[in-house]
């Protein structure tokens, strides 16, 4: 841009140079020569005496293009080069001719307007205004860009919820199937206790708060340790599948420690909604599933009847994991298979 | 084995079985025991001015040996989730106490903010809690620098309530009142100036040859405002708004953090009254099997003491009584032992369970955070740029011919103009 810029005042100042300077061939005693020689020489002082102001104007602008200051700088240089020479053929033309009286100074001049600015002259704002335009081109696009991933991250959150919503929601159906089958066998459950898992599973299918019936299950039952009193405290996720537990006809299978009030690691009893044995088997997440989705208790037919199994206190990891997974087995052939095997692993059978 | 010398190993058994138990609770060196604390929250309006927006970066783990991540009950899959998760946390305790402007969690040392919160996690099990906290202002005022240690028992999981309140609140509490602490100590010029070097850093960072003599240090290496810019300086206009940009994206972030904390919440909690249950029964079994062996041996030693002291039959009896006795309560020492290995080993299992559930959901989210800080960390090279040549043709400032593409491009004769 500054190349063409120059060569555009190289163009002027020859078109100048061309309609004067060079024109003028030398000194010239003729009266209407000289009276042209100042008549040039008056353009060309007008001339540098609008440039010197108009550069003045430009200097003063604060968003000014240096670029556009240096090529009107060469512009003025040029016409005041210009001038001189004007001046000096006047000189010389007047000094073989004295009797044709000298034009008036300058100072005396009518004022010119002030500067059209020459359109052939880049505005200087325009390469600002280009900027500013790429800058809120840019904000836009950023914009544009976070608001998608606000959505994606909002997307991702109800996801999160809707699988958390959906998962309590098939669970408490699970919960209340259950205690269907359970009532089915003759087995009385009570679920009008708030604190009762399968109670709270059913109303979290009808809407509640859901968390009762996934109430993760006591860590402690994993081990199936007899837990001091601060494996089974009141008030943790567990606790509501201990009492719930406490309604259940007493067929525990193995893996509830002696000390446990309400012995929660009962997996087949799925009006706990305990997953006392369950959950805590390797479920951190609490995940309720494995405590309420469990089918009818064993009715012990196959394997060593529950009652009659030790318990699970010297359970090694291997026994431990086998009913475990019999624990949380649903399906009843499948849970019928998985405690034989544990008997047959703990010699019971 | 004479029985004289039994008294002394009892002595030093007795200080091993003490030290057991009190292991637990120890507060080391140079930590703060967290009590009890509410947290203190605004009584009234803070004013707008008076407002300091912060930063709480992730947090980092320290390196802990595989033999002290077994002893915790932990692991480093857990340790990466945790350094989400409290500084999320923090975040929404320290919003609680409405002392703060805007709080969010960030990258490390990615953010320019009022105050930056910076935390290195020590120790966690679900029984304790060790962190170490620093908090440095935009002028480098060191706010805090301390390492706190928090205990926690069963109750403590019982009142919890997702994204307010946790096992651990108290230690959460006190950091935040340790901070509206120190802020309260600041006369609120010096608030004020905090919010402007944090602008004019933030200025710097985008527009150096604009905002470069803003700021300087005084004598104790503080920041300090050299001078203002003008109300309407169009330069500082752009600015604020690409920080409010770099403000949304913090919060776009923060909204996949809170996805994170949300997500892990229940099991993470889950876990910690595992590992806390666990740990306790472990420590107990593993007390009782100490004493029960040693009581053996002790009884046992006594027998033998007894048969060669006294010959008589009633002692002889007396002898084998205690030496039967003696080994069964040995037998019964070395089998609480193995339901102490059992106990370890369901923390182990339950630990890696945890750990394996959470390593995608964390991989995940550190991808994303990776995809996110890239894109702004293009975007923001852009403004730099674009900052650049902006101030440029609003100033003249032309420090180099780069504009003009190359040297050979510059005005060859440019009069003294600028």
């Amino acid at each position: 841009m500054g190349r063409t810029r120059a060569v555009l005042v190289s163009l002027t100042v020859a078109a100048f140079t061309g309609g004067g300077l060079l024109a003028a061939p030398g000194p010239s005693a003729d009266p209407a020569v000289l009276m042209k020689a100042r008549e040039n020489l008056r353009i060309s002082q007008l001339t540098l005496h609008r440039i010197e102001r108009e550069l003045e104007v430009l200097r003063r602008r604060p968003q000014i293009d240096p670029s556009v200051l240096a090529d009107y700088s060469i512009y003025l240089l040029r016409v005041r080069s210009l001038t001189e020479a004007h001046g000096k053929v006047v000189e010389a033309m007047e000094a073989v001719n004295p009797q044709v009286p000298p034009v008036a100074p300058a100072a005396s001049w009518p004022q010119v307007e002030p500067f059209p600015f020459d359109p052939a002259i880049p505005e200087p704002i325009d390469e600002l205004s280009r900027l500013q335009r790429e800058f809120v081109a840019s904000l836009e696009a950023f914009d544009t860009f976070l608001l998608e991933e606000q959505y994606k991250a909002q997307r991702a959150m109800e996801d999160l919820a809707d699988a958390s919503s959906q998962e309590m929601t098939d669970l408490a159906r699970e919960a209340a199937a259950a205690v269907e089958r359970l009532r089915a066998k003759g087995i009385e459950v009570e679920t009008g206790s708030p604190s009762d898992g399968a109670n709270g599973g059913s109303q979290g299918a009808a809407g509640e708060t859901p968390g009762s019936p996934g109430a993760p299950g006591a860590p402690g039952d994993a081990t199936g340790e007899p837990g001091s009193p601060e494996q089974h405290p009141n008030g943790r996720p567990g606790e509501p599948a201990a009492e719930g537990a406490s309604t259940r006809p007493a067929q525990d299978e193995p893996g509830e420690g002696p000390t446990h009030s309400g012995n929660a690691g009962d997996a087949g009893d799925t009006t706990t909604g305990s997953g006392g044995g369950a959950s805590g088997s390797g479920d951190p997440s609490g995940s309720p599933a494995s405590g309420v989705s469990g089918p009818a208790p064993d009715d012990g037919s196959g394997p060593t009847p529950p009652e009659t199994r030790p318990p699970a206190d010297d359970d090694d990891i291997v026994a431990r994991q086998l009913r475990e997974a019999a624990e949380k087995e649903t399906d009843p052939e499948l849970k019928k298979k998985l405690w034989q095997e544990y008997d047959r692993y703990k010699g019971l059978s | 084995m004479s029985v004289l010398r039994r008294p002394r190993n009892h002595g030093l058994t007795a200080l091993i079985v003490v030290s057991l138990a009190a292991g637990c609770s120890s507060v080391p060196p140079g930590y703060q025991l967290v009590r009890p604390t509410s947290l203190d929250q605004a009584v009234q309006e803070v004013p707008e001015d008076q407002l300091l927006d912060v930063g709480v970066e992730i947090s980092e783990a320290r390196a802990l040996s595989e033999k002290q991540l077994e002893k915790l009950g932990t692991n480093t899959d857990i340790r990466k989730s945790e350094c989400r998760y409290i500084p999320y946390h923090l975040k929404t305790t320290l919003q609680q106490s409405s002392h703060w402007g805007a709080v969010q969690v960030v990258p490390p040392e990615g953010e320019v903010v009022d105050l930056t919160i910076s935390s290195e996690l020590v120790k966690s099990n679900g029984e304790m809690l060790q962190l170490e906290v620093n908090a440095v202002d935009a002028a480098g005022r060191v706010w805090l620098s301390r390492k706190y240690h928090a205990q926690v028992k069963q109750g403590h999981y019982t009142d919890t309530s997702q994204g307010e309140r946790e096992a651990f609140q108290d230690l959460y509490n006190t950091v935040a009142n340790d901070l509206a602490a120190f802020k309260h100590t600041l006369p609120p010029a010096t608030i004020a100036d905090i919010r402007t070097v944090s602008k004019l850093q933030f200025a710097q960072e985008f527009a150096p040859e604009a905002f470069d003599d803003y700021l300087s240090e005084d004598e104790q290496g503080l920041v300090v405002v050299q001078h203002f810019p003008a109300q309407d300086d169009p330069q500082m206009e752009r600015i604020e708004l690409i920080r409010e940009r770099d403000n949304m994206f913090v919060e776009t972030l923060n909204q996949y953090y809170e996805g994170l904390y949300l997500n892990m919440w229940e099991a993470y909690e889950n876990w910690r009254q595992f590992n806390l249950v666990e740990q306790v029964a472990l420590r107990e079994a593993k007390k009782e099997a100490f004493f029960r062996t040693v009581t053996g041996i002790l009884m046992v030693a006594a027998a033998v003491a007894l048969q060669v002291g006294d010959l008589s039959p009633s002692v002889g009896v007396a002898s084998g009584v205690l030496l039967a006795a003696g080994g069964q309560v040995i037998i019964s020492g070395v089998n609480i032992s193995q339901q102490a290995d059992i106990h370890a080993e369901a923390i182990r299992e339950l630990s890696e369970s945890f750990g394996a559930e959470m390593r995608p959901t964390v991989l995940e989210l550190e991808g994303k955070q990776y995809e996110l800080t890239g894109t702004a960390a293009e975007q923001y090279r852009e403004w730099k740029s674009l900052m650049r040549r902006i101030y440029y043709e609003e100033t003249g400032f032309d420090p180099d011919v780069t504009r003009f593409g190359s040297a050979d491009h510059a005005p060859a004769e440019l009069p003294a103009v600028r």
